[in-house]
Parts: structure tokens; C-alpha cells; sequence
């Protein structure tokens, strides 16, 4: 019956969904920043979403159950340009440290275009497997619906769509802050970004890149998340550099800034610049140096790390990146950044 | 793909799938219909007094908004969509297998057809499960309400009456009204509305009772010339045992005081003083409700003609009350006057009265010829159409359970401006022998010819879609806008009604009229609030360098319900007499075979018009000379001879033949005789020559070739023009023939 009035409801003029600005996410504690862009004129991403558009066709990749609908379409009628006219894509995670010592992110994920198939997405999202809806609050005509609790707390508590925007938050309350920073109210106005060490940061950031991030260490957030990072990637590179010094060198690591651009379907490359305190500058680059030994060089490779100063440069190549796109949406969009 | 659009598609599958069950009777169908009735009312009652349509219409997202606004899909698109699932039916069973089958054709299909914009503008307007969460607890805190309790049970008892077959169709509705729950859902937001009061007016309605005890009032367009469609009310209010004795299942004709308001008439409560609010209309005759132009015949009693168009005139008596008396006083000796009448054998009365200044249509132009033609006869052409064009305008066959098919199509002038007309149309959808819903759409066009076609170009934001059952449901005017704006450019662009490619081309060649001409002609239209006086009128501008007096193309010339009239005004006639005539001169008239044969065997076979000189006056053709010589055989010898000389005139008539046969009349002034042999005759015999002659020419119709039919197929394969009529008026001076639809 929904489905059947909203055909006659009158209102403002359709169009893609828009981009937003990702310093809308940033709070004034918020310590990181991580944009990924895809653009619709960019050829190496246009072959990329090629590529990833055949492994699902051919079985060699699986999406998550939200997105079954809309892969099997993709797939089914091979229809990469239709993948492409859905661009641009902006993936944003902006992450806050919890009392906890935790890190809480916040991610908006906007495909600019199909707002269909991701109305399908989006209500796979929101209810379970039987149907049944999720919790929703609604703030100014926006659903917010209070995801299943999970254990993992790097993992949203809610998710709403804003503007045609995935948004997916710790809290109900930081999505109306963000919500009433994306939508105008009744005066036309909407509620100013926050200000703060990363927004300023952000502001003298080049933009330009495929993805690109500054994150800053506000009151030791790198060594706090860091800490956090148990995984069996910085187990490696403690083993390689020493526990000791690692910890060191990321307690002296003040900013690091990085862009990444893809410059075919398997290969992206990578520009970190880390502002360091120059005491500790050497130090750090020999680190980075010892610690690539580390990497998984199927993934990563053709690293070099230079020292100027109080700045290190770390540049490094991605391959095999169709996979690490899928494996990316295999996550679901929470892993988009 | 999408779960949600195989759901769409299954269940236009099942509707379009084969009936296989034993059909209704017509008892069960008449209950099913009553109790179907019932139920749509409940939930009426519950929408009106808790507002839970708008309630959840006011869930959806902005997102879903914007993809109403940015959905295009032409009338022609809308059409194909339905053919698609209809050609792409399995012939089999509907089982699982079928329907996946289905899906598997018709989506791509669908998608192709509305290209993947607007396929994925459609995906946007599911509801999200929040948003149907939303709803059911709108619903179920309905539910919880009295009326929604009453609904309930309403929806228990229609599900009874059904057939599986039709309680399968119908079970979304039928779910529109939940089981009430022990307690209200949290959060309960639904409070009773209410709406200003109106003042109450008297209509002419037709009050029925349904076997269900519910009681609804029809404004019919049958007997309300102010209506061009049905509109049914449920009645409330009122006494229920006057209502219950006056009322039957097929209904009673009753002027019945009340607040006309959406879907619903409340009864006025007249209390013990006035009239009462139900006044049945009893009797033999006839009675009607309308707004005539009227003069005063006779001050006591007050007495009218009104002007009924299309050439009835009514002579009725008022019957008023002290403040209509009043107005009546005030009104003058012409006004206009809208009211009911009742016309018995004897008398005719006019009830409810009420009064406006009358002004007569007046629009002058130079105009060579006129085609007027009445509201009436655009309906009747339309009704033809609809006959003709069945199976373009219906889906379901035989053994199909779901059926749609239009009923009515019409056009009307009723509220529009002038140059516009109104096009309406209502269908019916019925699943196993019930009709389950009726819903009327109209809209308002620009009518323009150009020509080669007649255009009606839609008028923004006038496009109406409404269900007038089981209930009267009128969308809101924003809708018809968005509807609008969703067919496009194909609906914006209009319908154009192509003319016969070689009309033009046989006009032209008559040497009568013009291409200019033709190009030129103009639609005018007169929009009154009657249906029976309204008309349109095609003129076609005067020829360079013709004069004469304005023709006030709105001034009718139709003479009887449902025709339409040519109009050939006297300059025009005049003007091809001087430039045609001469060119056809001598003209020769075969004698017929049964008047050939002359005393002492000589044959007259032919009349020759050596000389002529006419001209078109106060509807007449004036013969101020007409020089006759007479072609005659006898044997082998064969000669002419001179015949005689006249003067009169001639007029176009109908005979009171059904159908009537136009013909033409000669009446001879003066004649003298040329012929040397009647001339060889005494005085007397000449004289008893001549006397016959007049009586044989008074008495003489002479047949003419207008009486073909015109065949119409564009309407219908039976349809055509035949005429009805013809004759002269001599102030204006004009030419009429007169003209209706067969059959």
C-alpha cells in the first residue's frame, strides 16, 4: 500500500545522490581521516570496476548477503557500464578515540548513482533475514536503525541513509549531529563542521587523489590505536623492528598524511608523509625501512622510504588490488575505507 | 533480482491467471457487492476521522519523493508494461516454476522498456522495513479504534461472502483492517479529526439501501445535467426509518437536503421547521437537475420557458419558497435559473431554484460556414468509439478472472475555459463476476484544429483520477500534477484526432472553399454549467473580398438532442453562386423515367436551365429568373424546345420520414410559358396548364444527393453521419443542415 501512494506524492526535482563533504563526519576529537574517491572518468578505475564486475559474474568472488540482489543483477546482465554510470563514489571513515582506548569510526559510503538498487541494499541492512526490521528512531524524516549488537567495537551501532549517503555510526546521537550538518533545516541552514586540530588538517589537505587521509596524534591516539591493533599484520612488524622501537617511533609520529592513486586494474600507488619529531626522524625511516621485510609482498611492493628532516616519506605499491576491492565489499560497507 | 519487483509481477501473474473455479451467482454477487460496499465505507469512516491515509503517505523518505518526481513513464509505456505480463503469461499452471519463468522474460523486458533510469527509480520507491513497521503500527492503532473495530469486522464478513479465488485477489485490502489487539501500541498518535461545516444544499440524488444496511446517494449525470460522471455518497444522518421506507436496493429518486462532502452526505437537520430533508420524487414523468437560461411567460403563477438547448424549450412552473419567491422578484424577466424539474404529462414544475444573471453568448466573426455541434453528440461519438475499440480498451477474456473494461467515455465543456474542453472516462476492474473497483479519470485540454487534426493539449495540473467505487475516493490535486509530470513529454504533447487524409483535397476541389480557409477555420466553444446547452463551433474564415454581416458562431442552430448543424451563411451561398454558377450553366436535369412519356408518345427527357439568376435571401433561395427549354425524343426525331420562364424560390426541407429525407422545395411566383405549343393553346388551356403546374411543383420534395450516409470508421464500423435535417433561417439569414451519429 506504501509502495502504491508514494507514486503520487509531489515534492522537489530527482537527481543523483550527492557527495558530501567528508569534514562533515570530522568532530573536534576526531584524530583520523580516510577518503576513498572513485570518479567516473577515470579510466584505471573504470577498468578496476571492470575486472571486479567479471570476478563476480564468474563466481571467483562472493558479496555479502545485503548486496546479493543487486550483485546477482550486475552480474547476471554484465552490466559494467552500468557500474560506471553509478559514479562518482565517496567512501569517508573518520575515527574518535573511546575512553576505552578503542577506536570508533564513522563511515559514509555515497554511490552517486542507482538509488534503486541501494534502496535494496539498504533494506537488506536494516532488517534481519526474515524481514523483520531493526530498532529505528526518526530524526528529521531519517530513519536511524540500531544495527544487531556486536561484540567488535570498531563495528557501527547504526546505520541511516542521508542524502542517498550510507551513514553508519557509533551512536544515534552522532548521526543527527551529522545529519544536521548534511541537511538544511526549514532556514535553508545547516549546522557548521566541528573544528579541531584534524579539521584544520584536512582543510590544507590535496584532495585530488584516489584516496587520501590525514591522521593526527592527538594525545597519543597513534600508540592507543596501535595498541589496539592486535592483528597478525603488527605482529609482524614488531617481530621485524622490536616491540620497543615501534611503540617509539609511533609516539613520534606527530601527522601522517598519504594519498593513493590507482593507476591500472591491479596496481595503486601509495605516498605516506609522516611528520615526526626530528629527534626520532631517522630513527622512524630506518624503522619503516626494516619493517617492509615484513609486508606481504603479493600485496604490497616496490617501497622506498626517504628522510628529510622531520619528515618521512614513505612510498610503496598496492597490486592485486581487484581483490582487495572485493574483498573490501565482502565486509559489507563498513570495510569501505 | 529484487524481491520486491517479483512480488509486483507475481501478483499481476495471478491476477491475470485463468479462472478455474465455478463462478458466483448473481445473488452471492449482489451480497459480495453490498458487503464490499460496507467494508470500503468502514475504512472511509476510519481514514476520515483518524486521517490514516495521509499519515502514512507522510512516511515516506525524501529520497522516495524525489523518484516520484523524476519518474517518467508515457501513457504508452503504461500501456506496454501491462501487455508484457499479459503476453509473457505461461499457459500452464501458475506454480512456482511458471512464476520464476515469468519473472526471468519480464523483467528485462521492463527494464528495457523504461530504460535502467526509471527501472531504478522504480526500485526507489519500495518501502524500507522501517517504513512498513511505520505503517502497521498506523494500522493497528487504527485498528483499536471503534470505526477500525467496526472496519474489522466489516473486512470478517466480506471474507465470508468470497470465493477463494476472489479472497486471494482481495486479501491486501481485506488486511487494510487488522484484528484489534488487547492494548494500543505505544506511542498511539491517531486523534479524531474534524472538518468546518458547509452549508447545506438540496440535490437531486438517487438513495438507495444496500442489503448490508449502509444507505448511499448517486449524483447521476442521467438526470443532473451539472455532473458528467457518477458520484456516489454514503449517507449520514438522517431519519433511519424515513430513509429505510423510502429506500430500495435499486434506489429512489429523492431531493435531499444535506452537507456534500468528499465521499459523504450528511443529512441536514431541518428539525420541525421547513421542508424535510428528504423529499422523494414520485410519479409518472420525468425529472432532471440543471441550470437553464430562462424568460418569464406568466408572473402568477410564476411560470418560465427555459431554454433547454439543442432547440427544446420548457415551459415550467416554479414552486418556491417565500425567500426563492424573493429572488425570483429580484431576477428580472430573463435570468438564469438552476433547480430541479419535474415534468409530469400535465405540468412542469421546477423545485430548489435559485437565480444568476443570464447574458447571451455572443461571438462575431466572418465566418464562411459554421459546424456546431452539442455536448451530446461529442458523447454519443465517443460511446461509438468505445464500441468500436472494445478490446483495445479492456483486458480479460472469457476464462480470465480478472477483468478491466471502460465503460464510459465523454467530453464535457462543464468548468472548463473557453476553447477547452473536458475529456473523462471511467472503467471497471471485477475478478470472478465482482466488480472490485471503478475509477473515473479526466482531464482538461486546449482544443485547437489546425487543419489536418483537431489537438487537445492537456491543461497543467487538471488531471483527475478519482475511484467512485466501492467508495468515492478523489486523489488529491497534487497527484493528478505528479501524474502528469511522470507521463512526460507524450502526455504534456496532447492528442491529436487525424482528419481523413483527402478531405482537404475534396473540399478544395469543389472550388468552394479555400486550403487557406480550411487552415484557418477556428474553434470556438461554449462552456456553460449545463450539459444540454454547451457546444462547440467550428468556423471557417470568409473567403477574401466576400462581405457580410457577423455570424455569432455561439448562438446555437442545433435543433434536437444530440445532432450537429452546418451553418452556411448568406454572403457565403451568395458568393458561390456568382463565382460557380456561371460555369455550370446550361444546366441539364435528367426527367425521370416515370415522367417522361408525353401525351401522343413524345418523351421529355431532359430540362435544360438556359438561364438563371438567383440569390440566397432570408433563408431562401430568391429565383428572380429561370429560363427552362425542354430536350423531347419521339420516335427517331429528337429536338429542344422552348419550355417556359419563372420566377420564385427554393428552400431546403425534412421530410417527417424517421429518418428524415432532406429535399428541396420549389415555389413558383410567376411563369411564362415559352413553348409554341402551349403558346398555340387557348388562354384557358394555358391557364389549367399552369394551374397544375404549380400544384405539381408545391407538391414535389425533390430528393437530393445529401442524403448519403457518411460512414465513420474511425469511430466504429457501423458508425456514420446521416442527416437529420435542413432548412433556412432568414434572421441571420443562413443555410442549416442538420446532422446526428448513426447508430
Amino acid at each position: 500500500m506504501l509502495a502504491v501512494t508514494l507514486v503520487a506524492i509531489a515534492a522537489g526535482p530527482a537527481s543523483r545522490n550527492p557527495i558530501p563533504d567528508p569534514a562533515s563526519l570530522i568532530e573536534a576529537d576526531s584524530y583520523s581521516i580516510a577518503v576513498v574517491m572513485a570518479r567516473a572518468d577515470d579510466v584505471p578505475i573504470q577498468n578496476l570496476l571492470k575486472s571486479a564486475l567479471n570476478a563476480i559474474a564468474t563466481g571467483k568472488a562472493k558479496l555479502p548477503a545485503s548486496m546479493a540482489q543487486a550483485s546477482d543483477y550486475l552480474a547476471q546482465n554484465n552490466r559494467a557500464d552500468m557500474l560506471i554510470d553509478g559514479l562518482p563514489f565517496q567512501g569517508v571513515r573518520v575515527d574518535r578515540l573511546q575512553a576505552s582506548g578503542q577506536t570508533s569510526p564513522t563511515y559514509a559510503s555515497t554511490l552517486s548513482g542507482w538509488r534503486g538498487l541501494q534502496v535494496q541494499v539498504y533494506n537488506g541492512l536494516t532488517a534481519d533475514s526474515a524481514g523483520k526490521p531493526y530498532p529505528s528512531t526518526t530524526y528529521r524524516r531519517n530513519d536511524i536503525v540500531t544495527l544487531p549488537a556486536n561484540s567488535d567495537p570498531t563495528l557501527p551501532t547504526t546505520v541511516s541513509k542521508v542524502n542517498g549517503t550510507f551513514l553508519f555510526t557509533p551512536d544515534a546521537t552522532e548521526t543527527k549531529t551529522i545529519i544536521d550538518r548534511l541537511v538544511p533545516k526549514e532556514d535553508g541552514k545547516s549546522a557548521p563542521n566541528a573544528s579541531g586540530a584534524l579539521a584544520s588538517a584536512w582543510a590544507s589537505l590535496d584532495k585530488s587523489a584516489d584516496a587520501y587521509g590525514v591522521a593526527i596524534n592527538n594525545k597519543g591516539a597513534f600508540s592507543t590505536l596501535l595498541k589496539s591493533m592486535n592483528n597478525e599484520y603488527t605482529d609482524k612488524v614488531r617481530q621485524t623492528v622490536g616491540s620497543d622501537r615501534l611503540d617509539k617511533g609511533v609516539a613520534a609520529t606527530k601527522m601522517a598524511t598519504w594519498t593513493v592513486n590507482v593507476v591500472s586494474d591491479d596496481r595503486a600507488e601509495a605516498v605516506a608523509i609522516l611528520k615526526v619529531d626530528p629527534a626520532q626522524a631517522a630513527d622512524v625511516a630506518a624503522m619503516f625501512q626494516e619493517g617492509q621485510k615484513g609486508l606481504d609482498a603479493t600485496k604490497i611492493t616496490d617501497a622506498t622510504v626517504t628522510q628529510s628532516g622531520d619528515t618521512v616519506t614513505i612510498k610503496f605499491a598496492v597490486i592485486g588490488l581487484q581483490q582487495l576491492m572485493l574483498d573490501m565489499l565482502a565486509k559489507g560497507f563498513t570495510g569501505g575505507t | 533480482m529484487l524481491r520486491k519487483v517479483s512480488l509486483l509481477i507475481c501478483l499481476l501473474a495471478l491476477a491475470f491467471a485463468p479462472a478455474v473455479a465455478q463462478a458466483p451467482t448473481r445473488a452471492q454477487l449482489d451480497n459480495q457487492r453490498d458487503l464490499l460496499q460496507a467494508y470500503s465505507a468502514r475504512l472511509m469512516e476510519v481514514n476520515d476521522r483518524y486521517q490514516v491515509f495521509q499519515k502514512i503517505v507522510d512516511l515516506a523518505s525524501q529520497d522516495q519523493i524525489d523518484a516520484v518526481n523524476a519518474l517518467r513513464i508515457s501513457p504508452t509505456q503504461a500501456m506496454d508494461l501491462l501487455k508484457i505480463v499479459q503476453q509473457n503469461m505461461p499457459s500452464g499452471p501458475m506454480d512456482d516454476a511458471a512464476m520464476k519463468a515469468l519473472q526471468k522474460t519480464v523483467q528485462p523486458q521492463m527494464e528495457q522498456l523504461l530504460g535502467s533510469d526509471q527501472f531504478d527509480l522504480i526500485l526507489q520507491l519500495f518501502p524500507s522495513p522501517q517504513q512498513k513497521a511505520q505503517a502497521d503500527a498506523i494500522m493497528a492503532e487504527a485498528a483499536n479504534t471503534p470505526e477500525g473495530q467496526a472496519a474489522y469486522k466489516a473486512s470478517q464478513a466480506l471474507s465470508a461472502a468470497l470465493t477463494p479465488d476472489q479472497r486471494s485477489f482481495l486479501q491486501p485490502y481485506l488486511d487494510l483492517a487488522k484484528a484489534p489487539t488487547a492494548a494500543a501500541p505505544e506511542g498511539t498518535t491517531l486523534a479524531p479529526s474534524t472538518a468546518p461545516a458547509r452549508p447545506a444544499v438540496r440535490n437531486l440524488v438517487n438513495l438507495r439501501r444496500t442489503g448490508a444496511g449502509d444507505f448511499f446517494a448517486d449524483v447521476l449525470p442521467d438526470q443532473n445535467y451539472l455532473a458528467h460522471l457518477p458520484r456516489t455518497y454514503r449517507v449520514q444522518g438522517g431519519d433511519p426509518n424515513t430513509m429505510s421506507a423510502l429506500a430500495t436496493s435499486s434506489g429512489i429518486t429523492v431531493r435531499l437536503l444535506g452537507t456534500y462532502e468528499g465521499d459523504v452526505v450528511s443529512v441536514a437537520n431541518v428539525g420541525l421547521l421547513g421542508s424535510p430533508a428528504l423529499l422523494a420524487v414520485g410519479g409518472s414523468g420525468t425529472v432532471w437537475h440543471g441550470k437553464l437560461p430562462a424568460r418569464v411567460v406568466s408572473a402568477n403563477p410564476p411560470t418560465v420557458e427555459l431554454d433547454a438547448g439543442r432547440g427544446q424549450k420548457i415551459t415550467a412552473t416554479l414552486e418556491m419558497s417565500s425567500k426563492e419567491q424573493q429572488a425570483f422578484q429580484a431576477a428580472g424577466q430573463s435570468f438564469t435559473v438552476e433547480g430541479t424539474c419535474w415534468m409530469a404529462s400535465d405540468k412542469n414544475t421546477l423545485y430548489d431554484v435559485e437565480f444568476t444573471p443570464y447574458q447571451a453568448p455572443n461571438q462575431a466573426v466572418q465566418a464562411a460556414a459554421l459546424v456546431q455541434v452539442s455536448e451530446d453528440f461529442f458523447n454519443h461519438a465517443a460511446n461509438e468509439f468505445l464500441k468500436g475499440h472494445k478490446d483495445k480498451l479492456s483486458f480479460g477474456g472469457p476464462t480470465d478472472n480478472l477483468k478491466f473494461r471502460v465503460t464510459d467515455i465523454g467530453l464535457t465543456f462543464a468548468g472548463c475555459q473557453p476553447g477547452q474542453a473536458r475529456v473523462f472516462g471511467m472503467g471497471v476492474l471485477s475478478h470472478s463476476g465482482l466488480d472490485v473497483a471503478s475509477a473515473q479519470v479526466e482531464l482538461t485540454g486546449t482544443v485547437t484544429f489546425n487543419g489536418t487534426s483537431l489537438t487537445l493539449a492537456p491543461v497543467p495540473g487538471t488531471l483527475a483520477a478519482r475511484l467512485n467505487y466501492p467508495v468515492f475516493a478523489q486523489a488529491p490535486a497534487n497527484w493528478g500534477t505528479t501524474l502528469e509530470t511522470i507521463m512526460g513529454p507524450e502526455y504534456a504533447k496532447g492528442f491529436a484526432f487525424a482528419l481523413p487524409a483527402d478531405y482537404q483535397d475534396q473540399l478544395t476541389k469543389t472550388g468552394l472553399v479555400t486550403a487557406d480557409q480550411i487552415n484557418g477555420i477556428k474553434l470556438e466553444t461554449l462552456p456553460t454549467e449545463d450539459r444540454r446547452t454547451a457546444l462547440a463551433s467550428l468556423s471557417m474564415p470568409q473567403a477574401a473580398g466576400v462581405a457580410g454581416p457577423a455570424t455569432n458562431v455561439l448562438q446555437s442552430r442545433i435543433q434536437s438532442p444530440g445532432e450537429c448543424a452546418v451553418v452556411v451563411p448568406e454572403a457565403t451561398i451568395n458568393n458561390a453562386i456568382k463565382t460557380k454558377l456561371p460555369g455550370m450553366m446550361p444546366i441539364m436535369i435528367d426527367v425521370p423515367e416515370n415522367m417522361q412519356e408525353q401525351q401522343g408518345g413524345v418523351k421529355f427527357k431532359q430540362i435544360e436551365i438556359a438561364e438563371l439568376d438567383v440569390a440566397y435571401a432570408n433563408g431562401a433561395f430568391k429565383i428572380n429568373n429561370c429560363v427552362l427549354n425542354v430536350h423531347w425524343r419521339y420516335g427517331i426525331f429528337a429536338g429542344v424546345e422552348p419550355g417556359m420562364k419563372f420566377s420564385g424560390s427554393a428552400t431546403l426541407a425534412s421530410t417527417t420520414d424517421n429518418p428524415p429525407q432532406v429535399v428541396g422545395r420549389l415555389t413558383i411566383d410567376q411563369v411564362t410559358f415559352l413553348s409554341p405549343h402551349v403558346l398555340a393553346m387557348s388562354q384557358q388551356e394555358q391557364d389549367d396548364i399552369k394551374s397544375k403546374l404549380l400544384k405539381a411543383v408545391a407538391d414535389y420534395n425533390l430528393p437530393l444527393a445529401s442524403n448519403q450516409k457518411f460512414a465513420i470508421p474511425a469511430l466504429s464500423d457501423q458508425a456514420s453521419l446521416v442527416p437529420a435535417g435542413a432548412g433556412g433561417t432568414s434572421a441571420p439569414s443562413e443555410l442549416l443542415l442538420q446532422g446526428r451519429l448513426a447508430p
